[in-house]
Formats: C-alpha cells, sequence, structure tokens
C-alpha cells in the first residue's frame, strides 16, 4: 500500500517536471545525416533557440519523419520552428523536441486582415465591432477558462460569463437606456428557460458528457489538477448550450427591442396591444433568417466526426443514440429553441417596460 | 493492497494516453489505439441495432445481467448487459438501444436517446409553429434538406475521393438558394441575398485557400482528424487525404447560415427605402443600404464565435489545460483553426453587407 503511494507521488512529480516544459522558438542551423530505423526517417538538426531564457544558445536534436507524412514537421536551414525543451530540475536543457510549424506570425497576419476588413465594411462601428469582439475572446480566455480550470461549478462559470459578455454588449449596442433593461430582462428568462430545458433532456437523455471530442483530455487532466466529476461534465455541456445560444438570443431580442422602441418612440400613446403586435411581427421577421444558422455551425463541427461515422459504415440508429451526436443534436436544438422561444418573451417584457397600460 | 496497485497502472496508462496525445514530434510511431477510444464503437456490418423497453431484470451473474426487454413491434427478448466503465443504469421502462449478432445474441450497447431527442425536435419545430407561423417553417424544411445533403451525399463523396472544396461550394449554394427562396419566394430582393451570400462565401474561401497552406493546417492536432485519417487508411480503398480542403469546408458550411441572415436582412431593408421613394438614386440606396447594413453587422458580430466556442468548449478547455505560454498556444494547430474559423466566418457576414447592397443596388434600380 504504501508502496504503490509512494510511487503514485514519484508518478506526480514527474508529471509535472514533464509538464513544465518551455516552448519556444528556433531557427535552424543546418540539418545533418539521415538514418532511417523502422518506419521512421530520423534527421539530425542543429538548432538556435530564438526566444525564451535560453535564448542564443546553440542546441542539437533529433526530427522524426514517420512514414505517415501528416504528422511530420518538415523543416529546411533558415526556417523558425517551435520546439519544447525539457529542463533538468537546476534549470539546464535537459532534451529538445520539435513540436511543429511556427504559426503565430500567420496567426496576426489574419488578425491584421479581419481588422481591415471590419474597418473597411463597419465604417464608424467599427469601433463597436472590434470592442464586442475583444470583450468577447478576452474574457473566454482570461475569465471563463481559468474559471473552469480552477474548478468551479460549471453552470455558475459559463452563466455568470456569458451573462457578462452579454451585458456588455448590450450596453456597446443599445447604451444604458429602458432598452437595455428590457433586453437584459428578457435574456435573463431565456437563459433560465435554456439551462432548464437542458437539465431536463441531459437527464431523460442520460448524458454523461464523457463521450465528447477532447472529454478524454479533460477527464485525465483533471484527474491530477482539480476534483471533477461526471456531473461537472453535464454541467459543461449546459454551459456550453447557454454560450452557443447567446449569440442569436442577443442578436434576436436586440432587433425586436429596438425597432419596439422605435415604434413607441414615433407614437407615444400606443396601446399595449398594438405595441405587441408589431414586436412580433419584427420577431417574425428576424427568425426566418435565423432559424438556420445555429443548425450549420454545429453541423459544421461534427462533419469530421461524421465521415469518420460513415467510413466505419456505423448504423444510422447506432449513431444517432451515439452520446457524442446526441450531445450536438441536444445543444443544436436547444439552442435554437431558446431564440425561438425569447421572441415572445421579449415582446412581452418590454411592452410592459415601455408602455404604462 | 490490490486496488491500489491497480489504480497505480491505471493512473499511469492515463498518463502515457495524454503525453502520448500532447506530443508532435514524439520518438513513437503516431497510431495509438484508436479502438478504445470513447468517440468510436467498431461495430460488426451484420450487427442489427433495434430499439426497446427494460421490462425486469431475469438474474444476475457476476459483470453480467440478463434483463427482458420488450421490442418496440411488441416481442418480448432477453438481452445480456455487462459492466462497464460507465454503466448502463437499467430500470424498469429505460428506453435502451440493443444490438443483435449472428449469433442471435442480444446485447444491450447503449441507451435509446433517440426518443428524447425526437420529442425535442417536436417541441421545436412546435415552438417555431406557434411562434413563426406555417410560413417559416419553410425555412426551416430547407435548412433540413441542406444538412441531409451534407450528411449523405457529401460525406460519402469525400471518401471516394471528391473534392471536399467542391462539394462544400456544392452544397452552400444548395443551401442557399433553398433557404432565400423558401423564405422569401423569387423575386429580386432574394436574388440580391443569394449573390451577396454566395460571393462572400467565395471570398472565404479563397482567404482559407490563402491562409491555411500559409500556417501548413492539416488538422493533425484535432482527435477527429488523426482517427479519420487512421480509419479511411484501413478500411477504404480511397484513403482520404485532402484534410486542408475538408477543413475550409467546413468553415464554409458552418459560417453560411449566419451570412444567409445579414444578406437577407439588408436586401429586406433595401426593398423596403426603394417602396418608400421609387425615384431614389442608385448612389444614395446604396449608402442608405451600408449604413442599415454596419448596423446589423455590429449587433451579429460576436454570433458566430460564440456559437463556436460553445460547440467546441470541452474541447477548447481541454486542449487549453496544459498550455503555460502564448508561444505554445499562438504556434498551435489547433488554436489556428478555431480563431481562424470564428474570424473567418464573421469576415464572411461582414462583407456581405457591401456585397449584397451593390447587388441589389443594382438590380433594383435602373439608373
Amino acid at each position: 500500500m504504501k508502496k504503490s503511494i509512494l510511487f503514485l507521488f514519484i508518478e506526480l512529480l514527474l508529471c509535472q517536471y514533464i509538464f513544465a516544459d518551455i516552448f519556444c522558438k528556433a531557427k535552424v542551423l543546418k540539418i545533418g545525416g539521415t538514418e532511417i530505423k523502422g518506419n521512421a526517417k530520423i534527421e539530425n538538426v542543429s538548432l538556435k533557440i530564438i526566444s525564451g531564457k535560453h535564448k542564443n544558445k546553440i542546441v542539437e536534436t533529433k526530427n522524426y519523419l514517420w512514414d505517415e507524412k501528416n504528422y511530420n514537421t518538415y523543416i529546411k536551414p533558415g526556417d523558425t520552428i517551435v520546439i519544447r525543451i525539457n529542463e533538468t530540475i537546476d534549470g539546464k536543457i535537459d532534451r529538445v523536441s520539435i513540436k511543429g510549424y511556427r504559426r503565430d506570425k500567420i496567426l496576426f497576419l489574419f488578425l491584421l486582415v479581419f481588422l481591415i476588413v471590419v474597418f473597411l465594411t463597419c465604417g464608424k462601428k467599427w469601433l463597436v465591432v472590434i470592442a464586442s469582439i475583444t470583450v468577447t475572446i478576452s474574457s473566454f480566455m482570461f475569465l471563463l477558462l481559468p474559471m473552469l480550470k480552477n474548478g468551479h461549478p460549471p453552470i455558475i462559470a459559463c452563466g455568470s460569463v456569458a451573462m457578462l459578455i452579454a451585458l456588455a454588449m448590450l450596453l456597446l449596442i443599445l447604451g444604458f437606456s429602458k432598452k437595455f433593461i428590457a433586453s437584459v430582462l428578457s435574456l435573463s428568462i431565456g437563459m433560465l428557460f435554456s439551462v432548464l430545458l437542458s437539465i431536463i433532456f441531459i437527464n431523460l437523455t442520460k448524458i454523461s458528457g464523457i463521450f465528447m471530442e477532447g472529454s478524454r483530455m479533460l477527464l485525465t487532466a483533471t484527474r491530477s489538477i482539480t476534483g471533477w466529476t461526471i456531473s461537472d461534465f453535464r454541467g459543461i455541456i449546459i454551459g456550453s448550450v447557454i454560450i452557443a445560444a447567446l449569440g442569436v438570443t442577443i442578436d434576436i431580442i436586440v432587433d425586436i427591442v429596438v425597432g419596439m422602441s422605435a415604434l413607441h418612440n414615433a407614437k407615444k400613446d400606443i396601446a399595449r396591444k398594438e405595441l405587441m403586435a408589431s414586436g412580433l411581427k419584427i420577431g417574425r421577421d428576424v427568425l426566418s433568417g435565423m432559424l438556420g444558422s445555429l443548425f450549420l455551425v454545429f453541423t459544421a463541427s461534427s462533419i469530421i466526426m461524421m465521415t469518420v461515422y460513415t467510413v466505419l459504415k456505423t448504423p444510422a440508429l447506432r449513431v444517432i443514440n451515439w452520446e457524442f451526436f446526441a450531445v450536438v443534436l441536444l445543444e443544436a436544438f436547444i439552442g435554437s429553441l431558446t431564440f425561438v422561444i425569447v421572441i415572445p418573451i421579449t415582446v412581452l417584457v418590454s411592452s410592459l417596460i415601455f408602455t404604462k397600460k | 493492497m490490490k486496488k491500489s496497485r491497480i489504480f497505480y497502472i491505471i493512473f499511469h496508462f492515463i498518463f502515457l494516453i495524454f503525453y502520448c496525445l500532447y506530443a508532435d514530434s514524439w520518438p513513437e510511431p503516431p497510431d495509438y489505439d484508436f479502438y478504445a477510444h470513447p468517440l468510436l464503437e467498431v461495430s460488426n456490418a451484420d450487427d442489427i441495432f433495434m430499439l426497446g423497453k427494460v421490462l425486469n431484470t431475469v438474474e444476475k451473474q457476476g459483470q453480467k445481467e440478463t434483463l427482458n426487454i420488450k421490442l418496440l413491434n411488441g416481442k418480448i427478448v432477453k438481452a445480456e448487459k455487462y459492466e462497464s466503465e460507465v454503466p448502463i443504469l437499467t430500470k424498469k421502462g429505460t428506453p435502451v438501444l440493443l444490438t443483435q449478432n449472428k449469433s442471435e445474441k442480444t446485447v444491450i450497447v447503449d441507451y435509446d436517446r433517440s426518443s428524447y431527442l425526437s420529442i425535442l425536435a417536436v417541441l421545436f419545430i412546435l415552438a417555431v409553429l406557434i411562434v413563426g407561423g406555417i410560413k417559416k417553417l419553410t425555412g426551416l424544411t430547407a435548412i433540413g434538406a441542406g444538412i441531409i445533403f451534407v450528411i449523405f451525399i457529401f460525406l460519402p463523396l469525400i471518401l471516394r475521393g471528391w473534392s471536399p472544396l467542391f462539394l462544400a461550394a456544392i452544397s452552400v449554394i444548395l443551401i442557399t438558394v433553398s433557404v432565400i427562396t423558401g423564405i422569401n419566394g423569387l423575386n429580386k430582393k432574394s436574388i440580391s441575398a443569394i449573390v451577396g451570400t454566395i460571393l462572400s462565401s467565395i471570398f472565404v474561401m479563397i482567404l482559407g485557400l490563402i491562409f491555411y497552406p500559409l500556417a501548413n493546417i492539416n488538422g493533425f492536432s484535432l482527435e477527429p482528424v488523426q482517427m479519420l485519417n487512421y480509419f479511411s487508411k484501413n478500411y477504404t480503398s480511397f484513403p482520404f487525404e485532402k484534410f486542408s480542403e475538408l477543413l475550409i469546408s467546413i468553415l464554409l458550411i458552418g459560417a453560411t447560415g449566419i451570412i444567409i441572415d445579414v444578406a437577407v436582412c439588408v436586401a429586406s431593408i433595401m426593398e423596403e427605402l426603394i417602396s418608400k421613394n421609387s425615384r431614389i438614386a442608385r448612389k444614395q440606396l446604396l449608402m442608405l443600404g451600408l449604413k442599415a447594413g454596419r448596423e446589423i453587422a455590429a449587433t451579429v458580430s460576436n454570433t458566430l464565435i460564440l456559437a463556436y466556442f460553445g460547440s467546441e468548449l470541452i474541447f477548447i478547455l481541454a486542449a487549453t489545460l496544459s498550455i503555460k505560454s502564448y508561444a505554445q498556444l499562438f504556434n498551435n494547430e489547433w488554436f489556428f483553426i478555431v480563431v481562424f474559423q470564428m474570424l473567418a466566418g464573421s469576415i464572411g457576414f461582414f462583407i456581405a453587407v457591401p456585397l449584397t447592397a451593390l447587388t441589389a443596388s443594382f438590380l433594383m434600380v435602373k439608373k
């Protein structure tokens, strides 16, 4: 008993030691001789590290080229690549391995293209667009993911971050006004509805959440990092339903609220019933274009897995009942249902807020 | 003593898997065992799947349990259930999925989820009917037809060696035309929305064709792509090779929905502007349309980012768990793919505003 606990402890230490790798960029100086071993071609490479704390050191490593060409990193002298350095405990370089191509330059080039497109197409609105995208992405990166990693309950973490993003976006689009209050209220009701619906259907379909892309990785990682259980995986599916539906729901709410407020401004003594009727009409008009957007996003994100099932000739009945597919369908349907349901809710809430009688 | 040793072995095993998953250039051949993967189940071609409901337990013997199951057609069969890592809890009335192989042995493999999912689908259709009216169902059926096209025609054909990009372009055109004409009928408004959508999809495609090869993207940091590679090599006569093209087509199909949304909105605003002032000059109409379109684009700017982030939350969380530095994050392949999917799709609907406005102003006004 004691022995195995000791082993476990050593393993954990090892784990930390291995995961405390350093990733940095390096320049290929020259490629020495190659040797063939089994199904791999091994190149002896000498590299000059150009970033990080080991900058300007020259190291030797091996580049493994498998007969499976897609896993390989093909290099030639003068290329910049990303390497992974394993350090010894006293901070010296122990082992260097080639991690892959350098991509950050291209990524930033693409971001530049994105900024230019936004600037050209959005005119004066470009600042609002960039601000809302920055708020969204940074609250995911610096708030949601760290919160989930630290073991906060996923529903609460996802819900609160989603609410925060929604508040920021609505403030940017609408400013602080009656419209803002109406949309926040309707959004909260809509989100509550989608959470309830997801809880009901996840329990009915008995989804555990551990048969998803990445959940095996997550499970192994969380066993050593936080004390997650299966119920948290269910929570994370509910959280992803909330987040996926958030964008479409905000769109539809903003459209309705803005339209209704414009109507109310044009005709101050408009009756509540009349206002509700025209609000519903606006909602219906917007709805038709949006119905497909979530479905297509979810189709797109499951295409590769569907191709794998096609290759394996898995029968349709098996695929539909398969947890991965069930989760995709569940998320797409609940997300779409949320923004359909939110139309009458918004119409009701904003007519109550805008008119007195 | 024994238990802890098993735990140790399991831990060791998991640790190794985890380590392999993170190693791109690791001195081990990259074909680890996909057969035990939670996303898969390799079944025999002659297995028959069927649905049923649990009646009662007959006997329990170690890891094997025998149950009476009532099938959908009323027949009662005996089925076996084996203990697994994630146990299937069977009570009276639990709907389950059964499989029967050649030796007539019936085994419970999973819960029956399709019945509850169809309840959800019916709920959704009902909500659309009540809120939107029967007319909105045409747009919905068009989307459904598009998705069926993607699954039953697109996927088998790319496995026969057709170009995914070509098929994706066809499915985008089909989805766009059927959805827009389904909503509005065939008129000038629809034509300008269709032209705007297709032109912006082409723009997105060109972006993908430029940036993916530049960044050496083939998708092999994603588990499903590795599986596709492995199984198409071992199970089909045409090994699938166009991974980069497949990723671009995914990008296209995912962005289509929102591009259609924006294009339809812009086109209907333009039509409304003309109906209010039929003598409006083309340039003035274009300016007004652009101004209104920008409002729409600003509102939807986050939609695609949120939708993709939501649909891939588990994967993104798992993949970022071990990320320690920005050098590692920004150079990762999956990160590039995720960011590109979100932002290139967004570029698609930003660019749809001027393209649709331009087409509409040429179609709707003579001079």
